[in-house]
């Protein structure tokens, strides 16, 4: 296990080196930069300011220069500074990917506890009329963009009915603490949370349905219904348990979007999230930015991906790691 | 990414027309009028529609904004939201009336008759807002970080002439001749010559030297940038809670020299683009700052509660030319171009009652604005045409137009997803053709536009500007530093220099006249149209008050809640 770990975690150091040089040519390329977006309409910006500010923010150092700045300073643990935010780039992430965090972790609690139980179901119950129905519906789902839903639910929920918030995350102007503010929090989470799910319910259905029908039909479900043991036991003990392994593939793959943001989403809604942070930040090169948050998840999803891994031994004992002493 | 958000864009605008456009009763385009000077204000007529929401909020009021994060900092601020912060917490010696008329702010001032002396007295009882009294060493420690030689925000601080600025930049002398403290009240500006809008630059807002100047030292404006999120100042208002991207809080001023504000507190809340009004009818926020159009305005007047306060927008639109291109150059041209062009029927679509068509390069409700002899450029082919043939463009066989053996051909540059320009390409390809023009289009992401544009790349594109309480302009000046379009012309030149000298304001109203009707025959760019602002306001904050020159921000302070 330990060997397992030292050699993967050994292997990341020249992918993500590999990524950063990458995503940094491709931010170069990007025309326009953040101190002509700030200047342009402003006749009062002469062109020695204009110069000054593009030499401080280092703009008129050759590109290799730039990088091995960008890369030192990385490596020391200081992302840079933020152009748009005035601050400190972990800083800025931290603030942001928490709030889109809390969103994508009820988004993915509703999607595990709709989609999984809703996937073995049709699966069990295959060709039934409601297995038709979930088919289609997820099909919509599939099809719908988010844009639509949202707008729709908010129409009803917020301007109609009036029952849930607008937008943001918490009631400003009142100092909520303890229980009142995880209520509040939820309350204005809920519905971006809900859309969230909603497009994302009709695809771990599906995959779960598929990973269970190649079970269902394998030869040691039909021993176990010989056995006599209930339906209910043979389908959870015995097939869900080794239907897991395509679905903890996906769950895991997943883990990294908990950080990534929902641009769509956390722009209707309002909330402060990483997504529409990125977003504002490509709109106006705020490159210091972007690349601590693209190497944020870069790293983000190559640790997952180690740790999926590492839960497939868990769920299915025949899998053994590279490295692992056999018994 | 940018696919992404255009269909975004795309979507919310289509799914809110939607959802507006069913609930609009009557169109109210009747009480606005295309042509006034005046903010247009419609009450609302049913208060009683105001939610509780907002009822419930007796002590603050929430504004919505369309972005949260900032520079708070008088010296550096750049965008609305700064802008709209900083002027709440901090004051300066010269405010804007409503007419753009510079009156006193914190302090009184003098000018000299030969206009080279300026006298500032500060008022009685100023206190910033951690109890320290205002004193004349302040004034002097911010307009000293404003002259630094490493100042990069944006006040030009050269072009004020201050006397001794140059030997403070380049090092030749430790402190600024022209600036001299007399007292603790008293302070004294001395210029090389007259400046007509120098007195702008000292209604900067004025830092504590006491809390921003304590490792201040020349050339080391980190040590005040590093209070940029933790602004204190004299003002309204002081900072309580800054939480990145979501919300500002800012509580009451006791010390308030003019009188502690009457609202105790106020709260910036990021609103979703597009869902301003929604939020407003919802009475999640009292005051917010819509796009204008048709839909807004109704549905901001079917709420009832609503008040809306519309004024014309500070900037206009503009078609730009790189004029230094040969098939620019003659000024016939350029007339063509703009006859050529159906600027009132794109504008009326687009923005219907809400923007008009500009000749000039300045707002209609500047002082400087002045219509004698202006061409209005109304819209007529045979005439773009006959200038066309005059400047000694033939159409060829083929129907194109050819000069030297060279055809007109024009690369448009434009912006992805602009409403004005999706409703002007079209217009523009059929009637530039008709004339033999050919005429191309490329769309660039925003950013790419402006920086194809600030590198002299583009051929003709569209863009904005915005505009200052004082008509002195760089963007028409040949070595103006906004000079985008190349445009050089010494009469006009020697004009701008004597406007910007004279500080009789009749007097400098007649020259700024000349630059403009110089400037609406020379045609240095394409002027579109000046579209408008609007402050939507629940109807329980009462003595809401702005102007296109003077933000509410600064009578904050008397508003009331009902």
């Amino acid at each position: 296990m330990k060997q397992f770990l030292f050699s993967r975690l050994l292997q990341m150091i020249p992918i993500v080196l590999g990524v950063s040089i990458i995503v940094f040519l491709i931010f170069s390329f990007v025309p326009g930069d953040y101190v002509d977006g700030m200047t342009h309409k402003n006749p009062k910006y002469t062109q020695e300011k204009i110069d000054l500010l593009k030499e401080k923010y280092g703009f008129n150092d050759p590109l290799p220069v730039r990088y091995v700045k960008w890369l030192t300073n990385t490596l020391r643990g200081d992302l840079g500074e933020s152009f748009v935010w005035q601050r400190p780039v972990s800083e800025v992430i931290k603030v942001f990917v928490i709030n889109s965090f809390y969103l994508s972790l009820l988004a993915s609690m509703i999607q595990l506890l709709v989609a999984i139980p809703l996937g073995i179901f049709t699966a069990v119950r295959k060709y039934s009329g409601i297995d038709h129905m979930l088919t289609i519906f997820s099909l919509i789902g599939i099809s719908l963009p988010s844009v639509i839903l949202a707008l729709f639910l908010k129409k009803i929920f917020c301007l109609d009915l009036q029952v849930l918030p607008m937008s943001g995350i918490r009631n400003l102007g009142v100092n909520l603490t303890g229980a009142a503010l995880v209520k509040d929090m939820f309350l204005h989470l809920l519905l971006p949370a809900i859309v969230l799910a909603l497009t994302q319910i009709p695809s771990l259905m599906r995959y779960t349905k598929t990973a269970m029908l190649e079970v269902l039909g394998a030869d040691y479900m039909k021993t176990a219904r010989a056995k006599g043991l209930t339906p209910m036991t043979v389908v959870y003990r015995h097939g869900l348990k080794n239907a897991l392994i395509p679905i903890v593939t996906i769950i895991g793959m997943s883990v990294p979007d908990l950080f990534a943001g929902a641009i769509i989403i956390e722009s209707i809604f309002g909330i402060p999230g990483v997504g529409k942070a990125a977003l504002d930040a490509v709109s106006q090169r705020d490159f210091p930015f972007l690349m601590g948050f693209t190497m944020f998840l870069t790293v983000l999803t190559m640790v997952s991906n180690i740790v999926t891994d590492m839960v497939y031994t868990l769920v299915d004992p025949r899998l053994k790691l590279k490295g692992e002493d056999r018994l | 990414m940018k696919k992404l958000r255009i269909l975004f864009t795309l979507m919310v605008t289509l799914c809110l027309s939607v959802l507006l456009t069913s609930c609009a009763r009557t169109t109210s385009s009747e009480n606005w009028d295309l042509a006034a000077k005046e903010i247009d204000i419609i009450k609302a007529q049913s208060p009683e529609n105001c939610p509780a929401t907002a009822e419930g909020r007796n002590d603050t009021v929430i504004i919505g904004t369309s972005e949260c994060n900032g520079v708070f900092n008088p010296l550096y601020n750049e965008t609305a939201f700064d802008m709209n912060v900083t002027s709440l917490v901090f004051d300066g010696m010269v405010e804007a009336d409503y007419n753009a008329v510079p009156i006193p702010g914190m302090a009184d001032f003098q000018i000299s008759a030969d206009g080279l002396t300026y006298s500032f007295t500060l008022k009685d009882g100023l206190k910033f807002s951690n109890g320290i009294p205002v004193t004349a060493e302040d004034v002097e420690f911010t307009i000293y970080a404003l002259c630094d030689p490493n100042y990069d925000g944006p006040y030009d601080s050269a072009s004020i002439g201050i006397a001794g600025y140059e030997d403070y930049v380049t090092g030749d002398a430790d402190s600024i001749s022209g600036i001299k403290v007399l007292d603790e009240k008293n302070i004294q500006f001395t210029l090389e010559k007259p400046n007509g809008q120098a007195i702008w630059f000292f209604g900067v807002g004025i830092l504590s030297k006491n809390y921003y100047g304590k490792d201040f030292e020349r050339g080391h404006l980190e040590t005040i940038k590093a209070f940029n999120d933790q602004p204190m100042g004299s003002g309204q208002y002081k900072l309580v809670e800054y939480n990145l991207g979501e919300s500002l809080i800012l509580a009451a001023h006791d010390t308030y020299w003019k009188g502690t504000p009457k609202i105790k507190n106020i709260i910036f809340s990021v609103t979703p683009p597009g869902q301003e009004v929604e939020r407003l009818m919802t009475g999640e926020v009292d005051i917010d700052f819509p796009a204008v159009n048709q839909d807004t305005v109704n549905a901001a007047v079917n709420a009832g509660f609503i008040d809306i306060y519309r004024y014309p927008t500070n900037g206009y639109s503009y078609v730009g030319m790189n004029l230094i291109d040969d098939k620019y150059q003659d000024q016939k041209v350029r007339q063509a171009l703009i006859y050529g062009l159906n600027r009132q029927a794109v504008v009326e679509s687009v923005f219907g009652p809400y923007a008009n068509v500009i000749n000039i390069p300045q707002s209609r409700v500047s002082w400087a604005y002045d219509e004698a002899g202006i061409n209005p450029y109304n819209f007529n082919l045979e005439k773009a045409a006959a200038l066309l043939t005059e400047a000694g463009w033939e159409k060829d066989g083929s129907g194109k137009l050819t000069k030297d053996g060279r055809n007109f051909k024009i690369t448009f540059s434009t912006s992805e997803g602009n409403p004005f320009t999706d409703v002007m390409i079209p217009v523009m390809q059929e009637d530039y053709g008709k004339l033999g023009i050919d005429i191309e289009f490329e769309y660039l992401d925003f950013m790419a536009l402006i920086g194809k544009v600030l590198a002299g790349e583009a051929d003709m594109w569209f863009l904005a500007w915005d505009l200052a309480a004082d008509p002195d302009d760089g963007s028409y000046k040949s070595d103006g530093a906004q000079n985008l379009f190349s445009y050089a012309n010494p009469e006009v030149d020697l004009l701008w220099e004597q406007g910007v000298k004279e500080l009789d304001r009749s007097k400098r109203k007649e020259i700024y006249s000349q630059v403009y009707r110089k400037l609406n025959q020379d045609i240095p760019c394409i002027w579109l149209y000046q579209r408008s602002d609007m402050w939507l306001v629940n109807c329980r904050i009462k003595d809401f008050k702005v102007s296109p020159y003077r933000n509410w921000t600064y009578d904050m302070w008397q508003m009331e809640i009902q």
